[in-house]
């Protein structure tokens, strides 16, 4: 080899980073999003906004379900809590096959156990999906891409910390208005600081897809039954529904549920019952479950708390023997429980989701970077060629017209007809849409005026949404926040700074102006600060990069 | 209160070994190096307020696991938050380094 080991890596750094980075931005920031997956869905559906829980939920949704579904085989409520004001209710009748999600279900309103019936939409759970399948292609193909994704990204990780020289040298520096520079030390800060979470997200994405990449030792073991692998491996399905049914007894006097409740909240604190599942409910043989909201620790990857009764009597049940998790199972279970925020709890919640913003800005940045760094090419050259060109359109549309097309996802959902068959579709129609028009701006438009305008159109629609919410919702923002209602009124503060900082970036692209020719002016000695042109984060090096990006835009 | 009291003694921590370096340390006092003694002191006393800060964090979260995964991520925002504090407003800066922790501390013992 004749270049070093360190250029080699920057080497790699460079251009496994390029491949890829429009993808990762976009999986990084549909993956953040996707921390607030609920919230966003709730956002979605207004016509859920209006439910206030009180201490009667429970009962009501148990009443709900006694009067709906009395012959059912199981039932099950999942309570309001700190994520959602409703009571979703779901039945299961005899018989029927044992499936992963809802079977018959309905969302109630928890103040009054009204059946609430909200629009078709699953905007959250498309960004939830995009962010590890993608969208329009069979599923494992979707995965496999992002999967490959992910190993570059490590890649990425390991390259990029060989490639940094002054690791620690450099470890809080960021000197602002120095062009190409300030890009670096954001780049890097943004993947320094966080290098933990970045090593952490990266890694568990990785394990998590990791019987999709690397099936041979399962198919090695199990001799080609995967499912086998699965079932001993989750031991999911609770042993209450492989026993063989007993015939039906009508139950005497079944104990009452709050009597159920008390006993929890005596044990687990008041208001910590997550959800509630009956087995052959009405019958002698009843059994309900309490299960907790989420616990603390990562080694049984946030198996919650239960408490069993049996519904006759109301006697408690001792607990289902969980396997105690091996050396590599509390591994997979602590990393892939931190990348799935297995825990109920807010301020997680939110340290991830800025680490999760700083992560995308770390994916953009590396893009902006490789332009940047090549303004003295192009200033030489007099021109850009069509591969920096190509860079430049591919930028603009993969990081503004993608945070613009997140924007008009949660317009299109109120702007399209709550009726409209369909809706669900259209939603994510619209967000295609607006991505595939903001390449096509980005192709007609020059480089800068691009980057501005998108910006300004995410920032409008992020920004703007809280009154959106306003016009065509149940709720508005100062109601919300009157009322005390912390979680509607976070989503729309979070979208309201969201777009007032897109805003700003968008600002700082537009306060630009490209420094006299070089000709002009004498380069100022280095230890002089020299007084900022304009934009910080667009500033360029060096007079002759700052008039090859003249000429661009 | 914890995550608060966690994020400020980090904050702290960060702010002290920053300043045990030359290039923040001029940022800050516009001389261009700590003494000997001074940069020991610096690194001392932020390497202790970095660990200190797990302390919060293992009283808030229950479980061991959770709490040293969250307070991996917490610290970087402790350092975001100086990275991006230090060059327009050093002062502030190295100030907030000093009163964060003590605040977050008292607030804590009264809470």
């Amino acid at each position: 080899m004749k270049q070093g080991f360190r250029q080699s890596m920057a080497w790699l750094h460079t251009w496994s980073g390029l491949i890829l980075c429009w993808l990762l931005f976009a999986i990084f920031l549909t993956g953040t999003a996707s921390y607030f997956r609920q919230e966003i869905q709730l956002w979605m559906q207004p016509e859920l906004h209006a439910s206030r829980p009180d201490a009667l939920t429970a009962q009501r949704a148990y009443d709900a379900l006694q009067a709906r579904a009395p012959q059912a085989q199981s039932w099950n409520i999942v309570l309001p809590g700190p994520r959602s004001p409703v009571a979703q209710v779901s039945w299961r009748d005899a018989g029927a096959p044992v499936r992963r999600g809802p079977g018959n279900g309905m969302v109630l309103d928890a103040g009054t156990g009204a059946q609430l019936s909200p629009r078709e939409s699953n905007a959250g759970n498309f960004l939830y999906r995009f962010h590890f399948e993608l969208y329009g292609m069979e599923r494992i193909t979707g995965r496999w891409i992002v999967g490959v994704a992910t190993v570059i990204m490590l890649i990425g990780i390991i390259t990029g910390i060989v490639t940094h020289r002054r690791i620690f040298k450099d470890f809080f520096t960021l000197r602002p208005r120095k062009g190409h520079r300030s890009w670096l030390d954001g780049h890097n800060a943004a993947a320094v600081l966080a290098l933990p979470f970045h090593l952490m997200i990266t890694y568990s994405g990785l394990l998590l897809l990791m019987t999709l990449l690397m099936p041979w030792g399962i198919e090695a073991a199990y001799q080609g039954d995967t499912q086998a692998f699965f079932s001993e491996w989750g031991r999911r399905g609770g042993a209450a529904e492989s026993a063989p049914l007993a015939p039906r007894e009508p139950a005497p006097g079944a104990t009452p549920l709050s009597a159920m409740l008390a006993h929890a909240d005596i044990a687990w604190g008041p208001g910590q019952v997550a959800s509630i599942s009956v087995t052959r409910p009405g019958t002698a043989q009843a059994i309900v479950e309490l299960r907790r909201r989420g616990t603390g620790s990562l080694l049984d990857r946030g198996q919650p708390d239960r408490l069993r009764f049996r519904g006759a009597d109301g006697q408690t049940l001792p607990a289902e023997a969980s396997a105690e998790p091996s050396g590599p199972g509390m591994v997979y279970n602590v990393l892939t429980a931190l990348h799935l925020v297995r825990f109920a709890d807010p301020v997680v919640r939110w340290i991830f989701f800025l680490l999760g913003l700083m992560g995308t800005f770390m994916a953009a940045s590396g893009l902006v970077l490789w332009v940047v760094k090549r303004e003295p090419d192009r200033r030489k050259l007099g021109r850009t060629p069509a591969g920096h060109r190509l860079v430049q359109v591919l930028n603009v549309a993969a990081v503004a017209g993608m945070t613009a097309a997140v924007g008009a996802l949660f317009w299109a959902n109120r702007l399209i007809p709550a009726g409209l068959p369909g809706r669900a579709q259209w939603e994510i129609h619209a967000f295609f849409a607006v991505w595939g028009l903001s390449l096509l701006h980005a192709a007609v438009r020059p480089h800068r005026a691009a980057w501005r305008e998108q910006l300004w159109l995410g920032a409008a629609l992020f920004a703007l949404a809280p009154l959106l919410n306003a016009w065509t919702g149940t709720s508005h923002l100062l109601g919300a926040l009157r009322h005390g209602d912390g979680l509607l009124a976070g989503i729309d503060l979070t979208l309201l700074a969201l777009g007032l900082t897109l805003a700003a970036v968008a600002r700082k692209v537009g306060l630009h102006r490209p420094p006299p020719a070089p000709a002009a002016r004498a380069r100022p000695p280095r230890a002089a600060p020299r007084p900022a042109p304009g934009g910080a984060h667009t500033g360029t090096a060096t007079p002759a990069a700052a008039a090859g990006r003249g000429a661009d835009a | 209160m914890m995550p608060v009291l966690a994020i400020a003694l980090a904050y702290g921590g960060f702010a002290c070994l920053a300043l045990a370096m030359g290039r923040h340390f001029e940022q800050v006092f516009g001389r261009d190096e700590p003494s000997a003694r001074q940069r020991t002191g610096l690194r001392l006393g932020g390497t202790t307020l970095l660990l200190l800060s797990i302390l919060p964090c293992l009283a808030y979260w229950p479980g061991t696991s959770l709490a040293l995964g969250v307070w991996s991520a917490l610290i970087s925002l402790a350092g975001l938050a100086l990275v991006l504090l230090l060059p327009y407003a050093p002062r502030w800066a190295a100030g907030l380094g000093a009163a964060a922790p003590l605040l977050a501390g008292v607030a804590a013992a009264i809470a």
